[in-house]
């Protein structure tokens, strides 16, 4: 089959109808990575007993395995609990939960970091006016740590977005799963990779300019 | 999950080591290759060679891998015989084998990490250190060589292992372009569907064991590196 450029952009085009579920996927994986990276960050802050020893573990595991592998995991584990209870996992959630567990142990990094940087008095201050352990990192820690922290958790919000685009393997229909799809009729597979990869670029270069833009006004915060 | 099943399937997994070792490798000697070439390249500050290699950061940052992967596995025989058929010939392209065509897109997709890590490396050694080998006579050659690089061999350490580990992971998506490296071997394994959450949680125990030993090493190596800046002066 020969390479035939003109194929790219009628692909392009096409593939821009599977770009929303690409930004859903990865935007709502990275709230739950937030989220979850902020508890996480609670418990190897205050060293929470037990739930500590876990968190070090799942963080170990997470950092030691592909994101692919996890995905599976994730997935063929939720099928399996949902036929028990007689019903089946949907990919999408499944999806969301793996990028987001992968992204919240990344993130607790860049927070736990940030935290430690900030000075242990400001904890010391917030109890002496009666706040609970929370409500002091929630109200004094987290706002002076998260400007440190925000370049890191953008650049990995960057590449959560990119790990996005394996959920196709679990039958997420998104921007790979489309070209695949596109392609499986007239095996014109190098074009339609190649208008996904297009579709990526510019996604990227405006979330780079973000990041950019972001650090910059931290720096200049932080002076 | 089934422990049993996993305990029998782990000398089907461990059979694909070896090939996820040979990529990571041999990927992350490409992307070493073409990120020093590149860094050479950009330090003569030739404008039209800079635009280049900018471009090719850019895209090659700005895509995920798999795609590249793809792009690259199906992409370069597809031209190759189209150059061919164009040439006039009988189009061929089984002499670049599926594991070299592999190896290119690592070192596509990997080069700029790389290229960032060695970069930020030799940003990393004080400007001051130049200037004192050339205050004690040094060529910019020997500077270069007894002095900055030495130095920023030991910060890049860190970094380039750290894509290292990144590159050893990406192995995984091997299975998809038919590489019967350890994921693939776990997707054999687990059979029709039946056994596939063992296979797979076999599989990440697997890696997990190889990243964590080699982040042993990673940090064995460092220290060994940074032992002049220990009790220094």
């Amino acid at each position: 089959m020969p390479f035939e450029p003109s194929y790219i952009p009628v692909f392009f085009v096409k593939l821009f109808a599977y770009l929303p579920l690409t930004l859903f996927v990865a935007f709502t994986s990275i709230i739950l990575g937030v989220l979850l990276s902020i508890a996480i960050a609670y418990i190897q802050y205050f060293r929470v007993k037990g739930a500590n020893a876990a968190a070090a573990v799942f963080s170990s595991f997470i950092r030691g395995t592909p994101p692919i592998v996890q995905l599976f995991i994730w997935f063929y584990l939720l099928m399996n609990i949902s036929s028990r209870l007689g019903g089946s996992a949907n990919p999408t959630l499944c999806a969301v939960i793996a990028l987001g567990a992968n992204c919240a142990v990344f993130m607790s990094d860049s927070f736990m970091t940030a935290l430690l940087a900030v000075d242990p008095g400001q904890m010391d201050a917030a109890y002496s006016i009666g706040m609970s352990k929370f409500t002091a990192l929630r109200k004094v820690m987290l706002p002076q740590a998260l400007p440190i922290a925000l370049p890191n958790l953008l650049n990995i919000g960057f590449i959560i977005f990119k790990e996005s685009s394996i959920v196709f393997v679990i039958g997420v229909q998104e921007v790979v799963a489309g070209a695949r799809m596109l392609s499986s009729s007239n095996f014109r597979l190098v074009e339609a990779f190649m208008a996904a990869a297009l579709i990526f670029i510019p996604v990227c270069l405006i979330l780079m300019l973000v990041m950019r833009v972001a650090t910059v006004k931290v720096e200049g915060m932080r002076r | 999950m089934n422990i049993s099943t996993l305990v029998s399937m782990f000398p089907q997994i461990l059979a694909g080591l070896p090939l996820t070792l040979k990529i990571s490798c041999a990927g992350m000697g490409l992307s070493i290759a073409i990120a020093v070439v590149f860094m050479v390249i950009y330090s003569f500050k030739i404008k039209i060679f800079n635009l280049i290699i900018d471009l090719f950061l850019l895209v090659s940052r700005s895509t995920p891998f798999i795609i590249q992967l793809f792009v690259f596995y199906y992409g370069i025989p597809a031209i190759i015989k189209t150059l061919q058929i164009m040439n006039g010939k009988e189009p061929d392209a089984t002499f670049l084998s599926s594991f070299a065509l592999v190896i290119i897109a690592f070192g596509f997709g990997f080069s700029a990490n790389v290229f960032y890590n060695l970069k930020s490396a030799l940003i990393a050694v004080d400007k001051r250190q130049y200037e004192a080998a050339k205050s004690v006579g040094m060529t910019n050659m020997q500077a270069y060589k007894m002095v900055i690089l030495p130095q920023a061999a030991t910060a890049a350490i860190r970094p380039v292992g750290n894509t290292f580990i990144i590159l050893l992971k990406a192995t995984a998506f091997g299975f998809l372009v038919s590489m019967e490296e350890m994921m693939g071997m776990a997707k054999i394994a687990g059979g029709l569907g039946l056994d596939l959450l063992e296979a797979f949680f076999g599989a990440a125990l697997v890696y997990w064991a190889v990243v964590s030993i080699i982040n042993k090493g990673i940090d064995l190596l460092d220290n060994r590196a940074r032992r002049y800046q220990k009790g220094a002066v």
